[in-house]
């Protein structure tokens, strides 16, 4: 495996398990392909409490157009990929890493 | 007393005044009585306490029914006990194009920002910042006002309902949430 697949894998990991601790939900139901509303159970609430989290714990913020049309975990990983794409090489290491 | 602020009355009660008549009347009674008011209100309650001058609402502000403005602290009631002529008060204001949800409390000493969401229910004190989404008792910041309209926007259980005909408006809404098109009658 190529470092950058490993850093990535790592990434999508640590974001895995922000929402995890976010939706108190176990990290193995929180999959790639897990949709937000059926599989995980998100309301309207969660999916905002997951949001307002996920960018106090990577230090972003998401545009709420993004933020609201987020569907599945992959779409989560991938926004907050893409927001600390332009800012930073590595991310701030969120309550998962401690 | 008023119907939903989110729905028009049909052409019948429309003709005899309408509940935005209605609205513009109780405002008026209320500014009346020393409740400030911006422009464009819609105000469904007429719950102000007994100093209504201390209440303070923006522009564009929506207040759902059974919501309550407490301008002062009933619990003084124990203080009168050695305090005879104690009375706790407090100001009360509400920014511009906030919206409040039913049943609410609005406690003594509240200021609202400006742009903001207060769930149904919500017993408010203290401040809410600009821009927030506050639920539960006491209310606490649950989300930001943009990222809760986007969601609403995206749902599909948002309908371009608002200006249709009552039978038609109903109709819609039936097919969308149980598929069994107009009533029988």
């Amino acid at each position: 495996m190529q470092t950058h697949d490993v850093d990535h894998a790592e990434f999508d990991q640590r974001v895995r398990n922000e929402i995890a601790i976010l939706l108190h939900v176990p990290v193995e139901r929180v999959t790639p392909a897990a949709s937000l509303d059926v599989d995980l159970e998100v309301d309207s609430l969660l999916h905002m409490t997951m949001v307002m989290g996920l960018e106090r714990q990577f230090e972003i913020e998401l545009p709420d157009r993004d933020a609201a049309r987020l569907k599945s975990v992959a779409d989560v990983i991938e926004v907050v990929r893409r927001r600390l794409a332009g800012r930073s090489i590595t991310a701030p290491a969120t309550r998962a890493d401690r | 007393m008023f119907t939903s602020i989110f729905r028009r009355r049909s052409k019948r009660s429309a003709g005899a005044g309408g509940w935005r008549t209605r609205n513009e009347r109780l405002i008026a009674r209320l500014r009346k009585r020393g409740v400030g008011i911006g422009e464009g209100c819609v105000i469904l309650t007429d719950q102000f306490s007994t100093e209504p001058y201390l209440v303070d609402i923006g522009d564009r502000v929506a207040v759902s029914g059974g919501t309550m403005f407490l301008t002062h602290d009933g619990a003084a009631w124990l203080l009168r006990r050695r305090r005879p002529a104690a009375q706790h008060l407090g100001r009360i204001t509400v920014g511009g194009d906030t919206f409040i949800g039913q049943n609410c409390i609005i406690l003594p000493g509240s200021r609202i920002g400006s742009h903001c969401i207060v769930g149904a229910g919500a017993v408010v004190r203290g401040t809410i910042p600009d821009n927030s989404v506050v639920m539960g008792n006491p209310a606490v910041v649950v989300g930001r006002t943009g990222l809760f309209l986007e969601m609403m926007d995206a749902s599909p259980d948002t309908l371009d309902t608002y200006d249709l005909p009552e039978d038609e408006r109903e109709r819609r809404i039936r097919r969308h949430f149980m598929d069994s098109g107009p009533k029988a009658t």
